[in-house]
């Protein structure tokens, strides 16, 4: 009976987990495409912040299936990986897309750019 | 709310907030604050039970306690930690509060490195993480020593640091934010104290819920690199069969989650007592908490069942493919989360869809959304759910392997 109870409390987080990243994701598609919809064709293209390469490859195939606007991607899996974004190469016209998820796992660099750049967490 | 015990400490400069919902075993923090480096009168001991319990576990470091607060809850409201914090920061008298695991061991030093951490970095929130032993031997709790627990069993012991403190991947789960949270207690009501909320009812919450928001209010998060708590295996530690709100998966609260991405930094649903201290509109003092009376009916534990399961509650905001859908007074709203963002709220009357049902609201929501997008959603799913899967799959092989060779070294 125990096994079976710890067996169920995996899969409930497991799932729970997996619904949380499909919900952040479909936030990001949907929220892509229509700022893609609203900025003026000739602007710096936008640059997107995930934390896995699984999205990073979705939202790659979907740029090239044409169903999102053209975006950078940049992925940060560690802390050190967010050097980037705090230099000034990430200035001027580009706007700065990040997932809720990348946002929370690095909030503690991340917090500060909310108020410097034009960054949209999703 | 009864008093079995009010502080006569003239003017500390700590105040440890312990919590008790009637469940708690053992309270042997107290008998390691007793061997503190410090003069005894710079710390406050403040003991919060939920209930009306008067747990026999603190009788025999009943010298240590300051302050005893009963909130004599009625027995059948759930647990909401968060109503507990706010008591704890009405009587706080030190001008630094902890909030902290009731049942783990700390070194003599442990006051002192907070003190001087705030002596050092004022505008700070300082969150002090947790060596987790798993051996069921050392239960009861039986005083080992402070190698022992970092020894053999240890699930999170680095290199002599804790895991979530060296870990740069994804420390939000793998450090221990309810472990010990320690903030200045003016800083904690300029922000409103903690979130009465629903959401935060039962196990899904704790203080990274301020910290959150007290970051959002300028303030610097700081974990501690060389003090630690340490904590031994006892039953129920994870919650099990406890009331569940909203969270990721991994039992962090998506509602706090939500504040630290829109940049919130005051609560849901404040305290009474708290925004009264805030507005400096009454006298500072322990018989100023008052317990919302609403509380009582929203928390009683037949409104959150079903038959024998927990229901988790509705959140005031959720997510449908892709929008965010937030209840409103008038029924339900849905936009994409951009035009949260102030250069993008000009289009506010272009995207927003108003509906008086939730119902109508998805279908409206599935009119809006072109077809080829909805067809990318089934094959996101499918692909999330298998590479996770995999994910999982080769971490847990990683970690047997890892096991196998190092019995076999060993």
């Amino acid at each position: 009976m125990r096994l079976w109870k710890r067996i169920a409390t995996r899969w409930f987080q497991f799932r729970d987990e997996v619904v949380g990243l499909i919900r952040g994701f479909q936030l990001l598609i949907v929220n892509l495409a229509l700022i893609g919809k609203l900025r003026p064709v000739g602007l710096d293209p936008i640059t997107v912040i995930v934390d896995s390469w699984r999205e990073a490859t979705i939202l790659r195939l979907l740029w090239i299936t044409q169903l999102l606007p053209r975006h950078k991607i940049l992925v940060v899996r560690r802390a050190c990986d967010l050097h980037l974004p705090t230099q000034s190469n990430f200035g001027g016209e580009s706007l700065l897309i990040v997932t809720s998820r990348a946002f929370t796992k690095h909030y503690q660099l991340l917090a500060s750019l909310r108020h410097q750049r034009r960054l949209v967490v999703l | 709310m009864k008093f079995i015990k009010q502080s006569a400490r003239p003017t500390p400069k700590v105040s440890l907030i312990l919590l008790d919902w009637s469940v708690r075993e053992s309270f042997h923090l107290l008998h390691y604050l007793s061997k503190q480096d410090v003069d005894r009168d710079l710390f406050e001991v403040i003991i919060i039970e939920y209930y009306s319990r008067v747990s026999d576990a603190i009788r025999p470091f009943e010298d240590q306690v300051d302050s005893w607060l009963l909130l004599e809850m009625p027995e059948d409201c759930y647990y909401h930690k968060h109503l507990m914090y706010n008591a704890g920061i009405v009587l706080a008298q030190g001008d630094i509060c902890v909030i902290c695991d009731s049942d783990a061991m700390v070194k003599p030093r442990f006051i002192r490195s907070i003190i001087t951490e705030f002596e050092n970095h004022p505008n700070t929130v300082l969150h002090i993480d947790q060596f987790r032993n798993a051996r069921k031997d050392l239960y009861p709790f039986r005083y080992p020593d402070f190698s022992e627990v970092t020894g053999r069993g240890c699930i999170n012991n680095v290199g002599g640091k804790t895991r979530g403190v060296v870990d740069d991947k994804d420390p939000i789960h793998n450090r221990n934010y309810g472990a010990c949270m320690c903030a200045r207690r003016d800083d904690l009501i300029a922000i409103g104290g903690a979130d009465e909320h629903i959401d935060y009812l039962g196990h899904i919450c704790g203080p990274y819920d301020m910290t959150f928001r007290l970051v959002n209010s300028g303030h610097r998060e700081i974990w501690h690199q060389t003090e630690f708590m340490y904590h031994t295996w006892h039953p129920g530690q994870a919650g099990e069969d406890n009331y569940l709100g909203p969270h990721d998966g991994r039992h962090v609260s998506t509602t706090a989650l939500d504040a630290l991405i829109s940049g919130r930094t005051m609560p849901l649903e404040e305290n009474e007592s708290i925004k009264n201290l805030r507005l400096a509109t009454e006298p500072q003092g322990v018989d100023t908490f008052r317990i919302a009376p609403a509380h009582l009916v929203s928390w009683q534990k037949d409104n959150i069942r079903k038959g024998m399961q927990w229901v988790a509650g509705n959140s005031s905001r959720k997510i449908w493919h892709g929008f965010v859908i937030d209840k409103t007074s008038d029924g339900y709203i849905a936009y994409p989360r951009f035009l949260e963002h102030p250069e993008f709220s000009k289009f506010q009357e272009q995207f927003e869809i108003h509906a008086r049902m939730e119902m109508e609201l998805h279908e409206r929501l599935d009119g809006s959304i072109p077809f080829r997008w909805r067809l990318v959603f089934p094959v996101v799913t499918l692909l999330t759910y298998v590479s996770r899967a995999i994910g999982l799959a080769s971490l847990y092989l990683q970690r047997r392997w890892g096991r196998l060779t190092h019995e076999a070294y060993t």
